[in-house]
This record gives structure tokens, C-alpha cells and sequence, in this order.
């Protein structure tokens, strides 16, 4: 019987594969990758595209705590200027986005460079120097807001070690917490420029360098003119990529001052939130959403679109 | 046109012996090519002369000065890499010209040495692009281009022919010889190239395992190889080697061993171009190393004039036509011998055919040290 089963089992399969390309099965074969992908497309599609869509649509209105209809026209891009509120975020981001990727920029590039110079225990120093990219905003607000915290933190420490005139309070000061938070993004960021840029540097041909050591290059000027050149497209990357960290700024302001003292250090991203949940104002909450993604659309999509191009030519 | 000196120079990396205690001497004008197989310590060798690598041991001397200590950029010598190593994102001209502005040479001479040294090279019309819209043997004269317009004091090249086809690499090949020819100045050249090492060099420094086997012009390597590792590293196909005993012959000695042929097993004995060198070898084993092209097939005329010929017969395993003759393999005492023989008198493999070999040109060897008798 088994055999019998087995023989007309095989039959079937035959008479399936003859006619499959005209069937059923031969649609599916064709399609089944199409078929596989179509749900998360529709779900990005309305998830993502239509949403943006519906915000834009709000931005538009004079929503307050629900959604209403009403078009209203460009109202709310003019009145959004007007709250000093949302001056102080955009001048905050302007300050943190200036100094954060300036200062992660140069930080990385300094490791990355001393890293490369075939120091031992380097494995160990790269991964001490990357950890921090793999946690959470959350948790690297919180861990210094408790360094930085008068009360328990560095200043207490160094009381505790005899120095009582320490005294390192910017966090609870309105001038000056906007630059705790930069510290904060630089300690998480510069270790992931680095790891990009030591990659890159890795790329460039010993050889190469070789050479420009008989050309009677010095160090500087080996870096200046023929590693940094070399290596451009990396720093483009790496500037894309913190420059949208910049904007999308949240949790790490949430974690570490909760956009204080007062609103001292309010960004964007916070202000929406606030208008959205805590000032019943879905209107400006929504338009300072496409203001951000608008500032991120105007430089991802060159960017990307150079990387395509490129990628088609190569 | 630099006399360079290596002094009994030696490189480890921690454990690992590269390069274990190394001399040359290399007169001004010199072309020295490096040969040796893969990983023998040829580019490391090239490095330290250059002063890209530190010394373990030993001293490097340019013109009577001890250069260990002396910066790369301050030797006075401009090499050009396996890899070519052209800056990616300068144009060729700015690659011709960055050791020349590093040195603070002005604009205008600048100018005048990048047009100079890319008519030499016929590289004129490619001075705007970048290295990679260039081809392999375009990028290569560039590389050269590079080291040529400073005018140093030497030249290393690692290699540099080897990322070449067939073809160019031949081109290349003369092109550098006449360039040497035209500058004079002192070369060292690294290859695993043989044909490349005989045709450019003045001098051969034959490389194995981190010391130098032998040190001497191509056509001494060739004829009179120090030790069975030259021997068979030099020529293609390489020199062959037959298990012998020395023996008398006539007011002389010869080499005796067995030899296949007319359906029967006998024992050949060749006499000795210079017996008094083989004297205290005297009925010991030896190994008797002789050209595939000094033996041949048997010639009345030649072997008459020649007066080390001398003819055996022996019988025939293996053809391999190449077109200017046909290499035939033979048994010579127990080990596989080649045989350069004319095409039109070969023979069917199985058949016995008459050779002659010329003593002349034979190299005897001692088996246990593998050094030339
Ligand atoms: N940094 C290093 N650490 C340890 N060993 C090394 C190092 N650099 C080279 N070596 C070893 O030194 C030996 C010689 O290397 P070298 O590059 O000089 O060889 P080569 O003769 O130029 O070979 P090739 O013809 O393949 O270029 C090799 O066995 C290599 O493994
Ligand atoms: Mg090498």
C-alpha cells in the first residue's frame, strides 16, 4: 500500500507541475514574493505615508484636543513663531545640533586616529568606546542625570573627597542644561563615529601611506591631503546620520531634564509631545512634526539620492 | 647612482625570524633584483631599505651612511609598490607633483619635471584623471612616473609587474631596462619572476626563507648555481638533478648512473669537464645537476666540435612540445631529467633515442648539504 500511495502521490506532483505553469500554482510561484512583502508594505503605506499624510492634514486645522477638519490654510506655520516656547526649542536644537555633531565628529575622529595607530588592547578600547551606542537614550539620560545631580552625583563626590568647593550644578541651571544634554549625546555618539571612521581608515591602502612616507609627507599633512580626502563618503555618513539623531532628539531630553528646568532645555521634539498631550494643541503639535520632518526630509533625500546615483554609476 | 650596503641585517616579528642576517653590496648604478618564492622576506627586505619598517639588526649604508636611524623621507629613495599605490583621490599630475611640493619645489619647476617625466613615460595625455579611470599598465607608469620625477638617489620597485597580463608585462619589462640603461641610477628590484630577474638584473640575489642563497650575475646564478635550490629556482624548466657516483673514466673521472634503454636497464657514465674539482668525491654518491638545454639530441657535427658532448642513449617517457623544441622527458639514476630536443628529431614516447649531453655546463652537488661541489 505505502508504495501505491507513494507511485500515485508522484502522479499527482507530475500532472500538478505539467499544467502549473497555467494554474493556480504557477500564478503563486510567480507572485509569491510580491505576496510575502505585501503586508508590511501596506502596513508602511498607511502606517508611515499615511499618517505623515494626516499629520500634514492636522497641521493644517484649528485642531485643539481632538481632531477637527476645519482648514485653517498656513495659520498655524505663522502663529508657531509666535510662542516663545517653541523659539527656545528651535534655537536649543540649533545650539545642541551645532555642538553635538561637531563635537561627536571630532571626538570620534581624534579615537578612531589614536586607535589606528596599532595601539595594544585595541579590540578591548573599540568595544568599551562603541557600548554606549548599544543603550537606550533612556538609560543614558538617566545615568547622568544622577552623575550630574548636585545631591548625589559628581559634585557630592568630590565633597566627599574633601574638595568642598566643587561645584558643578549645571543641570539645574537654565543656561546652562542644554550643554548637560550635549554631553550626554556626545559620550553616546562619538564612540560610533569612531568605530565608522577607524573602519574607514583601516580601508585606506597601507601601501598608500607607505608611499606618501617616501614622498616625504608628514603625519599632518598624510592625514590632510590623502587619508581625509580618501575617506570623505564616510564622514558624509556619519554626519547624515548624527544630524537626524539631532532632530529625532526625545528620550535623552525626557531622561535627563524632562526639557527643564522650567522649559529651558525644550527641543522639537518635546515641544510636540507637550502640545500634543499636556496643551490639548494637536494643531501646532502637528505642524512642528512636518517642520522636523521636513528639516530631516531636505537632507536625507540628497543624501540619498547622491548615494543611488553614485551606487548606479559604480 | 648610490652605492648601497646591507649589513648583515635581520628582521623578527616577536618569534618569527623573517629575514635572518642579510648582505649585500651593491655598487653605484647597480641593478639588484630580488628573487625568491612567496613570503621569503623579499618586500620586507625592500621595506627597511626604504626605512618603512624598523631594523631588528644589522645596518643599512647609502653612499658610506649608517641610514637606520634616518627617516624614510630623508634616504632619498622613491619606490613603486606591487599595488601601485597611487593616492585615489588626486589626479595624476597631482600625484606626479605631491612629493615634489612636499620637498618645497617650486610651481614652475614643479611644472616642468611632471611634463618631463610624463613624456618619458607617455603618460602626457592622462595627466587630469584619477587613478581609477585608469588602466593596470596606465596606473603602473604612473607609479613609476611618481618615483622617476624626484630624481632619487634609488629605486625600489616591489614587484611591480605583477598586476600586469602577459603581454605588457614584457613591454614593461624593456621599458624598465631601458630607463635604467638611460638613467643609471642603482635599482633594487623584487620579483618571484624568473624570467623577469635574468633579463633586467645586474645582479641576482636569490632568496630563501629569510637569507640569501646566492648573490651574483644572472648568467653566474645560471651557470654555476650555489646549492640545488638555485639550481631549480632559476630556469624553466628548471636544472635537473640525477643521483650520481663519481667514478674513474679514462685518465679522469666521471659520473656514473642508471639509465633505461634499448629495453634493458644499464649504467651510463659521463666523464667530468673538470675532474680535479670532483677529486675528494671519488666513488661517493653526488648529485649531478645538468640544463635540459645541455642535453639534447645526439648531433654528429656538434658533437665533434663540442669537446665535452658526449652521447648516451636512453629511452623516452614523456613529450611536451613547446614549438622551438620539444621537451622530452627522460630517467636519469632513479629521478625524472628533461631534455631540450629539436622537434623534428624526437621520437615515440617508449622508444629509445640517442642524447648528448654537455659536460661542459654540468654542476655537481653534495647530497646531504645540497651546496655545489
Ligand atoms: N607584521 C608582520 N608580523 C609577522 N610576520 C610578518 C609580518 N609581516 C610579514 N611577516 C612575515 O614575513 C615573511 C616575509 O614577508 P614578505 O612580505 O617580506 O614576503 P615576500 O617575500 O615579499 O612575499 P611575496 O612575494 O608574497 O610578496 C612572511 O612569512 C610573512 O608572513
Ligand atoms: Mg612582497
Amino acid at each position: 500500500m505505502p508504495a501505491d500511495a507513494v507511485a500515485s502521490a508522484r502522479a499527482a506532483d507530475t500532472g500538478d507541475a505539467g499544467a502549473g505553469d497555467a494554474g493556480a500554482r504557477g500564478w503563486l510561484q510567480r507572485h509569491l514574493s510580491k505576496l510575502v512583502v505585501a503586508p508590511s508594505f501596506a502596513a508602511a503605506l498607511i502606517f508611515f505615508y499615511g499618517f505623515i499624510l494626516w499629520t500634514v492634514i492636522i497641521s493644517l486645522t484649528g485642531s485643539r484636543m481632538l481632531p477637527s477638519y476645519e482648514i485653517v490654510g498656513f495659520e498655524n506655520y505663522v502663529n508657531i513663531w509666535r510662542l516663545s516656547r517653541w523659539e527656545t526649542a528651535v534655537e536649543n536644537l540649533f545650539l545642541f545640533g551645532v555642538l553635538f555633531m561637531g563635537l561627536s565628529m571630532a571626538l570620534g575622529c581624534l579615537l578612531a586616529v589614536l586607535l589606528d595607530q596599532r595601539i595594544r588592547a585595541e579590540g578591548a578600547l573599540r568595544t568599551i568606546y562603541l557600548y554606549p551606542m548599544a543603550i537606550s537614550y533612556i538609560v543614558t539620560g538617566t545615568a547622568w542625570k544622577w552623575l550630574l545631580d548636585p545631591g548625589i552625583g559628581l559634585e557630592k563626590a568630590m565633597h566627599d573627597l574633601g574638595w568642598t568647593g566643587f561645584a558643578f550644578n549645571w543641570i539645574n541651571d537654565p543656561d546652562m542644561a542644554i550643554y548637560t544634554i550635549v554631553l550626554a549625546a556626545v559620550w553616546q555618539a562619538s564612540g560610533f563615529v569612531m568605530a565608522m571612521v577607524l573602519a574607514a581608515l583601516r580601508g585606506v591602502d597601507d601601501e598608500i601611506i607607505k608611499a606618501a612616507w617616501l614622498d616625504g609627507a608628514s603625519l599632518a599633512n598624510i592625514y590632510r591631503r590623502i587619508i581625509i580626502p580618501t575617506i570623505r563618503p564616510v564622514f558624509l555618513s556619519a554626519f547624515v546620520i548624527l544630524m537626524h539623531l539631532a532632530i529625532k532628539t526625545f528620550d535623552l531630553v525626557m531622561a535627563l531634564t524632562a526639557a527643564g528646568p522650567g522649559t529651558a532645555t525644550s527641543v522639537p521634539a518635546t515641544f510636540m509631545y507637550d502640545m500634543a498631550f499636556q496643551r490639548d494643541r494637536l494643531d501646532f503639535a502637528a505642524t512642528s512634526a512636518v517642520m522636523m520632518l521636513a528639516t530631516v526630509a531636505a537632507i536625507i533625500v540628497p543624501y540619498l539620492y547622491s548615494e543611488i546615483r553614485s551606487g548606479k554609476r559604480g | 647612482m648610490a652605492h648601497l650596503e646591507v649589513r648583515n641585517v635581520r628582521k623578527s616579528f616577536g618569534d618569527t625570524h623573517v629575514l635572518k642576517g642579510i648582505s649585500l653590496d651593491l655598487a653605484g648604478g647597480e641593478f639588484l633584483v630580488l628573487l625568491g618564492p612567496s613570503g621569503c622576506g623579499k618586500s620586507t627586505l625592500l621595506n627597511m631599505i626604504a626605512g618603512l619598517d624598523s631594523i631588528t639588526d644589522g645596518e643599512i649604508v647609502i653612499d658610506g651612511r649608517v641610514v637606520n636611524a634616518v627617516h624614510p623621507k630623508n634616504r632619498d629613495i622613491a619606490m613603486v609598490f606591487q599595488s601601485y599605490a597611487l593616492y585615489p583621490n588626486m589626479t595624476v599630475k597631482k600625484n606626479i607633483a605631491f612629493g615634489l611640493e612636499m620637498r618645497g619645489v617650486p610651481a614652475d619647476e614643479r611644472a616642468r619635471l611632471i611634463a618631463k617625466t610624463s613624456a618619458l613615460l607617455q603618460i602626457d595625455h592622462l595627466l587630469d584623471r584619477k587613478p581609477a579611470q585608469l588602466s593596470g599598465g596606465q596606473r603602473q607608469r604612473v607609479a613609476m612616473g611618481r618615483a622617476l620625477v624626484r630624481d632619487p638617489k634609488i629605486f625600489l620597485f616591489d614587484e611591480p609587474l605583477s598586476n600586469l597580463d602577459a603581454k605588457l608585462r614584457v613591454d614593461m619589462r624593456t621599458e624598465i631596462k631601458k630607463l635604467h640603461g638611460r638613467l643609471g641610477t642603482t635599482i633594487v628590484y623584487v620579483t618571484h619572476d624568473q624570467i623577469e630577474a635574468m633579463t633586467l638584473a645586474t645582479q641576482i640575489a636569490v632568496m630563501r626563507g629569510g637569507v640569501i642563497e646566492q648573490l651574483a650575475p644572472p648568467q653566474d646564478v645560471y651557470e654555476t648555481p650555489a646549492n640545488m635550490y638555485v639550481g631549480g629556482f632559476v630556469g624553466s624548466p628548471p636544472m635537473n638533478f640525477v643521483p650520481a657516483t663519481v667514478v674513474d673514466q679514462g685518465n679522469g673521472l666521471g659520473v656514473r648512473f642508471r639509465c633505461a634503454a634499448n629495453g634493458g636497464d644499464g649504467d651510463v657514465v659521463l666523464p667530468l669537464a673538470d675532474p680535479a674539482a670532483a677529486a675528494q668525491w671519488k666513488d661517493r654518491e653526488v648529485v649531478f645537476g645538468l640544463r635540459p638545454e645541455a642535453l639534447t639530441d645526439y648531433n654528429e657535427a656538434e658533437a665533434s666540435i663540442r669537446e665535452h658532448a658526449h652521447a648516451f642513449d636512453c629511452r623516452v617517457d614523456v613529450l611536451e612540445p613547446t614549438g622551438a623544441d620539444t621537451l622530452t622527458y627522460v630517467e636519469l639514476g632513479g629521478s625524472t631529467a628533461i631534455a631540450r630536443v629539436n622537434p623534428r628529431r624526437t621520437t615515440r614516447p617508449g622508444d629509445t633515442m640517442r642524447l648528448m649531453a654537455d659536460m661542459s655546463h654540468a654542476s655537481l652537488f653534495d647530497p646531504s648539504t645540497e651546496r655545489r661541489i
